[in-house]
């Protein structure tokens, strides 16, 4: 028996850390909306709340994400709530074998913004993400997520990147990325090694030529290229949350996840 | 399963058997339009693709695109086969699965053009079709190439290999417009291309759900797409 305690402990020593998700929660409160944090390897803080929105910083608790790793972050956004999550840092997938997963759930009319900061697949890591995304009726996201294929100078490693965004009348954005910074795939990321993306979905934010304008209300603009400082996705942000923040006040239905899916809702 | 009760009513014809279907849906002859459509290659070579990576292109348009299309034929024919249409959400759901799938609006455009033509001449052939008759006047091409197969009676995996070797064909007969070579090449870009899918045949042609259909994607394609659809020098639509 201690021997295979004594394997467990020298073969697992980052299983722990990782196990368990880091969990974001904001419902409606009477003052102020209640902010549930739980850290994992990922380690959420309360940076400020009002009636009902709330600010969360995420910084890693550890160094992440090295061979092994499995960083899960559950986020629950209550009715009507807004939650905007900030990046403290870039992660970096470093060689090895490691995971990424997002689970959100967002109530009826609660919005998420997550501004992401760069995630970067050194050479030698195999890296997968998994992100979910559940609307309730007239709930919305905007999403920052900004992939690199290695280091400066570097041929990076493997992405199985893959992002869901599912409303009440069915899914809205189903994509999965696969490439690897030795092998460029022409159609794919060519030669590029970034990949950045803003994704604004359950509304319509304002897009110029070249925007993926989705069929369900929503968009994404995408930048692909070499560095990440050239893409001018920064300036995307501010007007797509602006447009977020003023379907907000102005609940015109035509601006909401849930009009054209009547037909559909009823198969869920 | 018994077949017989979904094969066409040809009066005084002879059903054409299944297979005799797919290879005219695959005919480039087929007068539905396709030879408007390069399946995205005239937008890479526009959008800067070296044609020197062309097979590497087609590779992987069979691996994104091309496998969310024949996901959908498949999932569209099990919905009209199911009976799932009957009821009035089978065709509305996979649709909306495709959608999602294909974020670019150039390139759900250009399958839906695709899909109007297609759906045009089918409405010709099979005028009591309930499943074809489902469809509304522009659906996207995969939904129309499930009706078809479940009026026929076609096999799951002959409708994905139909599926991709289509949009394959298209892109490798645009090549040999827009940068002319030895048509061989052209026949042997198209076999290899076809065949890389063949490992992941089976598991598409089981799919029931839409939830199921693949989402492999190809960020630089869409952007091609995007550019190219505001492009005034070109010669095919998509």
């Amino acid at each position: 028996m201690v021997t295979t305690i004594m394997i467990i402990i020298t073969t697992m020593p980052k299983s722990a850390p990782t196990a368990e998700p880091s969990r974001i929660s904001v419902h409606p409160g009477e003052a102020r909306v209640r902010v549930g944090l739980v850290a994992g390897a990922i380690a959420p803080r309360l940076i400020e709340r009002d009636a009902t929105s709330a600010r969360v910083a995420l910084a890693a608790a550890q160094m992440l994400l090295l061979d092994g790793d499995a960083v899960r972050i559950e986020i629950e956004v209550g009715a009507g709530c807004r939650l905007e999550i900030e990046d403290i840092g870039g992660t970096v997938a470093y060689p090895g074998v490691s995971s990424w997963q997002v689970r959100a759930s967002i109530g009826q009319g609660g919005r998420l913004l997550w501004r992401g900061l760069p995630f970067i697949v050194t050479a030698g890591a195999s890296a997968r993400r998994r992100s979910e995304f559940v609307l309730a009726e007239g709930a919305a996201v905007l999403l920052r997520e900004t992939l690199v294929l290695g280091r400066h100078g570097e041929i990076g490693g493997v992405i199985d990147s893959g992002v869901t965004v599912v409303g009440d009348g069915g899914p809205i954005l189903v994509e999965r990325l696969e490439a690897a910074g030795a092998f460029p795939g022409p159609g794919v990321l060519g030669a590029n090694r970034v990949v950045d993306s803003v994704i604004a979905i359950g509304y319509r934010p304002p897009t110029v030529p070249g925007d993926l304008v989705l069929e369900q209300p929503g968009a994404v603009a995408r930048f692909l290229g070499q560095q990440v400082h050239s893409s001018g996705l920064d300036a995307k942000w501010s007007p797509w949350r602006t447009a977020l923040l003023s379907v907000a006040d102005s609940p015109d239905p035509g601006h909401l996840i849930g009009t054209r899916a009547s037909r559909t809702q009823r198969v869920r | 399963m018994n077949t017989s009760d979904r094969l066409p009513r040809f009066q005084g014809m002879t059903v054409p058997a299944a297979s005799t279907v797919a290879m005219l849906l695959a005919d480039a002859r087929l007068p539905s339009g396709g030879h408007a459509h390069s399946s995205g290659l005239e937008p890479a070579l526009i959008g800067g693709m070296s044609p020197a990576v062309v097979a590497g292109f087609l590779a992987l348009r069979a691996s994104t695109t091309a496998l969310v299309d024949a996901g959908t034929a498949v999932a569209t024919m099990h919905s009209v086969l199911d009976g799932g249409e009957r009821d009035g959400w089978g065709l509305a759901m996979v649709e909306r699965a495709w959608s999602a799938r294909t974020p670019s609006r150039a390139m759900r455009e250009v399958s839906r053009d695709l899909g109007r033509g297609l759906l045009r001449l089918a409405r010709r052939i099979w005028p009591a079709s309930a499943g074809i008759d489902a469809l509304d006047d522009a659906p996207p091409r995969p939904l129309v190439l499930g009706v078809i197969a479940a009026e026929v009676g076609m096999g799951s995996e002959e409708l994905v290999r139909l599926a991709v070797y289509d949009d394959l064909a298209s892109g490798v007969a645009a090549l040999l417009k827009l940068e002319p070579r030895d048509p061989a090449d052209g026949v042997m870009l198209l076999l290899e291309s076809c065949a890389s899918i063949e490992p992941s045949v089976p598991t598409i042609a089981a799919i029931r759900s839409p939830d199921d259909i693949p989402a492999l994607s190809a960020p630089q394609a869409e952007a091609w797409a995007e550019q190219h659809a505001i492009t005034q020098r070109r010669l095919f639509r998509g």
